[in-house]
C-alpha cells in the first residue's frame, strides 16, 4: 500500500500485466478457499503448513492464516525435540515473510509466538535478526534513548558529538518540560461578588479532580449547607474549583480546609472584606525547582550552545535548545533573550511561525506572572497590555485577581479566562475576540471593555446575559454604555451604532 | 531552510485543487470491481476497507451512491455467532481492528441495532489484560492500536462502563515517552499513528489533561517537511496518511495552527490521482481506498470546502456523531 510507484505503461504492457496478475490471483484465491477448508474441516496437517506459507509469503498481513498455521503448530505439538525443530522451521519462516515487508505486524507477532512457545528460546540468534532489522529501519529511538540517556552528563556530549541527529534534542525538550509529578494546592480564596453572596475558590498547580478539593469547616464547625464546588471550564479536571458560599458582611468568619487529618489551613475573612486570599504554599510558576546537577548540567549546555551560536549561527536545534535551556534556569532573568532566540526562530523556521508566537505568549504571561506574584498586593491589578499574545496560559494563577488588563494583544481564543472568576474589571480591547463564551460564569465581572474586537452582532453578546454584577460593557471603539445585561435594553442602547 | 535530505518536491504539474468528482467516482466504483487482484489481495481487511470508502464518499456527499443494505448484510455476516467480534471478511477471524471498523460502519449507516451488540461489548471486555492494556484477539498481540479500538468501539455503543477505563487509561500513559509521543507497548519509539491512538484514547475518556499539550503538540508539527507533508517518524519520508493521523491529533491538543495549513493543503492536492481518481501516499505512487480517506479527512479538519465536516477522534462525519450524541474531548487553548 505503501510506497508503490505509479509507472506509465503502453497498453500492450497494461494487458500483459492484467494477464499476469490474473494468474496470480486465482492461484492466491485458490490458496485461500483450501486453507479455509482444511480448517473448517479441523484438518491440521504438514499440507496446510505449506500452504499458509505460500499465502502467507505473498501476504504477510493475512491474520487469519497466521492463526490457522499456529492452531496446527499447537495440533502437531509432539516431544521437545520435535516440537523444537517445528518451531525452528518456523522462525525461517517467518523470516522469509519478514523480507517481504519487514514492517508486517502479523509476521512480527508471529515470530513472538514461536519464541514464547520455544521451550528454550534461542534469544542470542534472535537478537541478532532484530538488530538487521533495526538497521533496515535506520534509526530505532527506543534503544536510542534507553542506551545514551541516564545520565544528563551523555546527553551534553551526545548532543555536541552529533548535532544533526535530532534524538538528544527530544530528550533535552523533555527534561526542561517536564511537569511535577504530584499537584500542590496554590492558593484558596474568598471573593464577595455581591452582598453577602461569595465564592470559595481554589486553585491548583495542575488539574484535579473535583475530589481533590478539602473538606471546608466554617467558623469552627461543620457546615450547615455542603458546598457545591464546580469546575470553571465545565471539565472533570480544573485547576480552578469554585463553590458558592453567603457569609454576611457585618460579621467575621473563619473558613478551615482540612487538607489531611493533621493539616489545616485556615482562612480568615473580615467584616465587610472583599476578598481574603491565601497562598498555601510558595508559587512556583515553573514546576519543580532543578536539582544542583541539574542545574550546573544546564548552565554548561547553556554555554556550549551560546559558543555553537557564535560560530554558526542560524542553526534551529541549537537556538531551540537555548531556549529551553534557558527557560527552565531562569526564564525572568533571560527574557529578553528567550524572546530574540524565538524571534530568529520565526524568521528561519516559518512553517512553525505560529508555535514560536504562542511560546512568546506563554514566556511573556510567565515572566509577567512571577513579576506579579513578587509585588502583587492581595486583589490587585494585571496587567499584559501590547505584548502581542496570541493565546492565554497560566490563567487559574489569576483566579483571585481582581483586575486584568489583556488589551492591544492578538487574542482570539479567550477560553482559559473562565478561570477568572474573582475579576471584577475586565479590558480585552484591541484583539480578535468573536466569542464570549468563556466569560459566562464570570459573576463577580462588573466591567467589561470590548472595544475593537471581532463584536459584529447582538448575538455574540447574550451569553453575558446572566452576569448580574454587570454595570459597564465598553463594546464599540469610543463607546461606553452603561446596563444591566439585559439583552432588550442592549438593543436600545445600541441598535443604532453596534455593527462594525 | 535547506531541502531536506527526506522529501519530496512538488511541482506546478501536481493538481492544485479538490477532485471531488473523480474521487467519489473512484470509491464507488471500487466497490464493483470484485474480480480485480487488488480486490482480492486486500480481503484480509476488507471491513475496514469498506469504512474507508464509505465514510471517504460520506465525507463526499455521495453516500447515497453506495449500496446501502448490501453493506449491512455483509458487515453483519462477519460478527462472529459465539465470539461477538468482527471479521474482516467471511471465513475469517474475528479482531478488534475489524470490530470497530464494523462499527463504525453500522452507526455510520444508522443500523447498529441490528448486530448483536452485547456480544460485541463481551468480546471486547474479554480482551482486556490485567494491565489494562487489550489484545487484538485471543493470541495476544498488545499494542495501543487496540486499546484506541476498544475504547472507540464502547464508546460508539454507550458501553464504556463494560470495562476498567482507569486501568486503559494507565497502560496507554505507560506507553508515552520523553518526547511526549507514544508508542506501541512500553518503551516503544514514538509514532504518529500510535499518538493518534493515545491521544483518542484520552480525549474519549475525559483524561487529556494527562498530556503536556505543548510538548506533544511540537513533535506533532516538527513533523512537517519544507513540501508541506507530514512524516511519522523524525527523519522519515511524507506521507498523507500523517495528515490524519497528526492533524487529528493537533486538533484534539488544541494546536491545529502549529501547521502551516496551505502548505499542508497544497501537499494533499498533489497526492490526488487526476487519472484514476483517489489519493495516494506521495506525489506519483498508486491511489488506495485508506490514503482516499486520509487525504480527504485531512483536508475536512483544514476546513476544506465542499467537505463535510470529520470528527478528529472518531474518523467518522461530525453529523453521525451529533446523531447519536457522542462528544469527544477537545483541550481548551
Amino acid at each position: 500500500m505503501h510506497g508503490r510507484l505509479k509507472i506509465k505503461t503502453t497498453a500492450e504492457q497494461a494487458a500483459e500485466k492484467q494477464k499476469e496478475r490474473e494468474g496470480k490471483r486465482k492461484l492466491y484465491l485458490g490458496g485461500v478457499t483450501k486453507a479455509f477448508e482444511k480448517r473448517s474441516s479441523g484438518t491440521h496437517d504438514e499440507e496446510g503448513l505449506k500452504i499458509t506459507a505460500q499465502l502467507l509469503a505473498a501476504n504477510p498481513d493475512a491474520a487469519t492464516l497466521w492463526n490457522f498455521r499456529r492452531e496446527i503448530l499447537l495440533a502437531l505439538k509432539g516431544d521437545d525435540e520435535s516440537w523444537e525443530k517445528l518451531l525452528t522451521g518456523e522462525l525461517a519462516m517467518v523470516e522469509s515473510c519478514l523480507m517481504k515487508n519487514h514492517k508486517s505486524y502479523g509476521a512480527w507477532h508471529h515470530r513472538f509466538w514461536v519464541m514464547m512457545n520455544f521451550p528454550k528460546p534461542p534469544w542470542k540468534a534472535e537478537l541478532s535478526l532484530c538488530d538487521k532489522y533495526l538497521k533496515l529501519d535506520e534509526r530505532n529511538c527506543e534503544l536510542y534513548f534507553f542506551l545514551v540517556f541516564h545520565e544528563l552528563q551523555t546527553v551534553v556530549e551526545a548532543v555536541f558529538t552529533d548535532p544533526s541527529d535530532q534524538s538528544p534534542w527530544f530528550f533535552l525538550r523533555w527534561l526542561v518540560n517536564r511537569q511535577e509529578k504530584v499537584p500542590r494546592m496554590l492558593q484558596v480564596g474568598y471573593v464577595r461578588y455581591k452582598g453577602d453572596s461569595g465564592l470559595v475558590i481554589c486553585v491548583f498547580s495542575q488539574p484535579v479532580p473535583q475530589r481533590a478539593v478539602p473538606f471546608i469547616r466554617l467558623n469552627g464547625a461543620d457546615s450547615d449547607e455542603t458546598l457545591i464546588w464546580y469546575a470553571p471550564n465545565d471539565e472533570d479536571y480544573s485547576n480552578v474549583w469554585v463553590a458558592e458560599l453567603n457569609l454576611s458582611s457585618v460579621e467575621a468568619h473563619t473558613i478551615s480546609l482540612i487538607i489531611d487529618p493533621s493539616m489545616t489551613e485556615m482562612l480568615n475573612v473580615g467584616e465587610g472584606s472583599t476578598q481574603a486570599i491565601e497562598w498555601v504554599t510558595t508559587l512556583e510558576v515553573g514546576g519543580e525547582e532543578l536539582s544542583d546537577t541539574a542545574r550546573s548540567t544546564l548552565e554548561e549546555v547553556k554555554d556550549n550552545c551560546v559558543t555553537l551560536d557564535e560560530l554558526d549561527p542560524g542553526n534551529k536545534w541549537v537556538l531551540l535548545t537555548l531556549v529551553d535551556v534557558m527557560w527552565a534556569l531562569d526564564c525572568h532573568t533571560h527574557q529578553k533573550k528567550i524572546h530574540s532566540y524565538l524571534s530568529q526562530l520565526q524568521e528561519l523556521d516559518v512553517l512553525r511561525n505560529k508555535y514560536y508566537a504562542d511560546m512568546k505568549s506563554k514566556l511573556a504571561m510567565e515572566t509577567s506572572l512571577k513579576q506579579y506574584r513578587i509585588v502583587a498586593e492581595v486583589g490587585s491589578k494585571f496587567e499584559l497590555s501590547g505584548h502581542s499574545l496570541t493565546r492565554i496560559t497560566l490563567s487559574h494563577l489569576l483566579a483571585s485577581t481582581a483586575s486584568i488588563d489583556l488589551s492591544r494583544n492578538d487574542l482570539t481564543s479567550i477560553s482559559p479566562l473562565s478561570n477568572l472568576v474573582a475579576c471584577r474589571k475586565l479590558i480585552l480591547d484591541d484583539n480578535q475576540i468573536q466569542n464570549l463564551a468563556p466569560l459566562a460564569g464570570l459573576k463577580a465581572l462588573e466591567s467589561l471593555s470590548l472595544t475593537h474586537n471581532k463584536i459584529q452582532s447582538l448575538e455574540q453578546l447574550k451569553v453575558l446575559e446572566g452576569l448580574s454584577a454587570l454595570t459597564e460593557l465598553n463594546i464599540l471603539p469610543f463607546q461606553s454604555v452603561k446596563c444591566f445585561l439585559d439583552v432588550e435594553r442592549l438593543k436600545l442602547h445600541l441598535h443604532k451604532n453596534l455593527i462594525t | 531552510m535547506a531541502s531536506h535530505p527526506k522529501d519530496v518536491v512538488i511541482t506546478d504539474e501536481h493538481p492544485k485543487t479538490l477532485l471531488l468528482q473523480k474521487h467519489a467516482d473512484y470509491i464507488v466504483g471500487y466497490s464493483k470491481k470484485k474480480e480485480d487482484y487488488e480486490f482480492t489481495m486486500t480481503e484480509h481487511f476488507r471491513m475496514s476497507g469498506m469504512y474507508w470508502g464509505i465514510t471517504a464518499v460520506d465525507l463526499l456527499s455521495q453516500l447515497e451512491r453506495m449500496d446501502r443494505s448490501q453493506i449491512i448484510e455483509f458487515v453483519l455476516q462477519c460478527q462472529d455467532q459465539t465470539r461477538g467480534g468482527f471479521s474482516p471478511s467471511l471465513g475469517h477471524d474475528a479482531h478488534l481492528l475489524y470490530t470497530l471498523s464494523a462499527v463504525q460502519l453500522l452507526v455510520i449507516l444508522d443500523s447498529i441495532e441490528e448486530a448483536d451488540v452485547d456480544g460485541v461489548v463481551k468480546f471486547i471486555v474479554g480482551l482486556q489484560n490485567e494491565d489494562g492494556s487489550f489484545s487484538g484477539d485471543q493470541w495476544g498481540e498488545v499494542d495501543t492500536r487496540f486499546s484506541f479500538c476498544a475504547v472507540a468501539c464502547l464508546a460508539l455503543l454507550k458501553r464504556l462502563d463494560a470495562i476498567n477505563t482507569d486501568k486503559a487509561v494507565e497502560f496507554v500513559m505507560k506507553c508515552q515517552n520523553v518526547d511526549g509521543g507514544f508508542g506501541t507497548r512500553p518503551g516503544s519509539e514514538s509514532h504518529a499513528g500510535q499518538i493518534y491512538c493515545c491521544v483518542g484514547l484520552l480525549s474519549i475518556t475525559g483524561q487529556l489533561h494527562r498530556i503536556n499539550g505543548d510538548l506533544l503538540g511540537w513533535w506533532l508539527c516538527e513533523r512537517q517537511l519544507p513540501s508541506g507533508g507530514l512524516n511519522g517518524r523524525p527523519e522519515k519520508l511524507p506521507d498523507v496518511c500523517y495528515s490524519w493521523w497528526v492533524l487529528a491529533s493537533l486538533t484534539v491538543l488544541g494546536r491545529l495552527h502549529w501547521i502551516n495549513s496551505s502548505k499542508m493543503r497544497l501537499f494533499i492536492m498533489a497526492t490526488q490521482d487526476p487519472e484514476t481518481g483517489g489519493f495516494t501516499d506521495r506525489p506519483g505512487d498508486m491511489v488506495d481506498l485508506y490514503h482516499t480517506l486520509f487525504g480527504l479527512a485531512g483536508l475536512s479538519l483544514l476546513g476544506e470546502t465542499g467537505l463535510k465536516q470529520i470528527n478528529p477522534v472518531f474518523c467518522m462525519p461530525q453529523h453521525v456523531l451529533d446523531r447519536i450524541s457522542v462528544s469527544v474531548q477537545i483541550m481548551s487553548t
